[in-house]
């Protein structure tokens, strides 16, 4: 009896010993597994985030839900929310985990009609879009092309915390009005975005080649417009046309 | 059994090791598991599709190569693709209908080369909009970005006439068929107008073309093969009514 017992004991012994070398090997390998190279023939997911060896951020592929919040200056600014807009896509982050560029899109009926747009983007460092490609329309009207935007040399930092402020504010007038002195202050001090070349066509129907000074003045324009009428035209920095040429040779 | 436990003085001690150890190993062992299902971490992943899906399960983006590319979805309407499937992206809007895509391909098949590259945006419930392209056949090439207009209606109209013809076996009947759709498709508004092109075309010209809502080149910027540049005005019927170059 005793000895029968003290084999049991041992038998156990062995067993356990056993499943717990077995279970330190497949614990290990779990962890071991999901490190190495993996092939799947299709996987479903909502997010994939592609990282430095240091975990820095560099891109992001999601649907809407999981689009990341913009990351600026090593800081989360929580301003993608509120208009409704539920783009999916990619977004680019530079060596410093900061955000700069994307490609996204969005398309959804609305009540009054649709509203629809996709945009590849590559921003300005430490700034906003300096070059666009991108297509928008709300109920018909419509709008794509390729934008070349100067951007300030002050970071956006600054943009973002006003805007965090302004958008903490309660809906009304004291709210716009604030908005509207943010943007005439910028504007005093030229932190403007100047729109310095667009190609493409417009709201108004026409295909257009527009040249504008760093202010975002149009200074030179190709168009042809709706009803198929060509002429390019030189403007001055009031917006006034000061030469213009057509097919016809007068003027 | 008293007699036992003076004969296996290390039990305690072995008992209890194996015990922690189990269980260590063990809360170890769902920790890698809860880790691998709610937020995986790989080096390198080798996979033929991606699909990046919305919290109710409408895909919004596929990422593959192009055996497991999808055909056309649109309106919960699957169609055959113009061309064939490429690897690359195809986007989807909140609705799951595609939106646009980023494609590549290239081969050398019986000596002959043909290759293409393109990121294109569609107007909504429509075809391409706005994209960048590149094209090539045996070394004729053209790149740039183009624009184009499409109809208020739906693209659905269109492909619902062309899709019973891309399942019809290729032969000059096949092709009489699928003209008299275009044919029709044009007079009807259906297919749309390209406005702009920027960009190189096949006869080695650098080019920025404006063109009406009929697709007909009007101003014309041209820098040709052979370094003359001009600008043009054309009318209607392609007929260049004025050109502009250095010597005037």
């Amino acid at each position: 009896m005793d000895e029968q017992l003290r084999r049991e004991v041992r038998r156990l012994r062995r067993t356990t010993a056993t499943s717990v070398v077995l279970l330190v090997i497949v614990t290990t390998s779990a962890f071991v597994q999901v490190r190495l190279h993996t092939k799947f023939d299709e996987i479903d997911v909502e997010r994939i985030n592609v990282r430095e060896p240091n975990g820095t951020l560099r891109l992001t592929i999601s649907n809407h839900a999981r689009l990341p919040e913009a990351v600026i200056g090593g800081k989360t600014y929580p301003l993608r929310g509120g208009s409704g807009v539920q783009s999916a896509g990619l977004i680019f982050f530079n060596d410093e985990g900061n955000e700069d560029g994307g490609l996204v899109w969005t398309g959804q009926r609305t009540p009054a009609g649709n509203r629809a747009s996709a945009n590849l983007t590559f921003d300005q460092y430490d700034q906003d879009e300096t070059v666009s490609l991108g297509y928008g329309e709300e109920n018909r009207h419509r709008q794509a092309g390729l934008s070349i935007i100067d951007r300030p040399d002050e970071p956006i930092q600054i943009f973002a915390e006003s805007l965090m402020v302004i958008r903490a504010m309660g809906e009304g007038p004291e709210k716009e009005a604030r908005m509207r002195r943010f943007r005439d202050a910028m504007m005093a001090r030229g932190l403007m975005p100047a729109d310095r070349l667009f190609v493409g066509k417009q709201l108004d129907k026409s295909s257009r080649v527009t040249l504008s000074d760093p202010r975002g003045r149009p200074r030179l324009r190709l168009t042809v417009d709706s009803l198929g009428g060509a002429r390019i035209e030189f403007l001055d920095d009031a917006g006034h046309v000061t030469r213009t040429l057509t097919g016809s040779d007068a003027r | 059994m008293a007699d036992i436990t003076q004969h296996v003085p290390a039990r305690g001690f072995a008992s209890r090791a194996y015990i922690v150890a189990a269980t260590l190993f063990g809360v170890l062992g769902m920790a890698a598991f809860a880790r691998a299902v709610q937020k995986p971490k790989f080096d390198e992943i080798d996979v033929q599709r991606i699909n990046i899906i919305a919290p109710n399960g409408m895909p919004r983006l596929v990422i593959s190569n192009a055996e497991r590319a999808p055909d056309v979805i649109i309106n919960g309407k699957t169609y055959h693709r113009s061309g064939s499937n490429e690897a690359g992206m195809i986007f989807y809007n909140e609705e799951g209908s595609e939106n646009g895509g980023m494609g590549f391909s290239g081969h050398t098949r019986d000596g002959h080369v043909t290759a293409d590259a393109g990121l294109m945006f569609d107007q909504y419930g429509q075809d391409q909009t706005v994209g960048l392209t590149y094209d090539e056949q045996d070394g004729r090439r053209s790149a740039g970005l183009r624009v184009w207009d499409r109809p208020n209606q739906s693209v659905t109209v269109l492909a619902d006439m062309v899709e019973p013809l891309k399942l019809m076996p290729n032969g000059p009947e096949k092709t009489r068929r699928m003209a008299a759709v275009r044919d029709s498709a044009t007079r009807l508004g259906l297919g749309g107008a390209q406005r702009v092109f920027v960009g190189k075309q096949s006869d080695k010209t650098a080019t920025v073309i404006l063109a009406d809502a009929q697709s007909r080149p009007r101003l014309r910027l041209v820098v040709d093969s052979a370094g003359a540049a001009r600008i043009e005005f054309l009318d209607d019927a392609g007929k260049v009514l004025r050109s502009l170059s250095a010597t005037p």
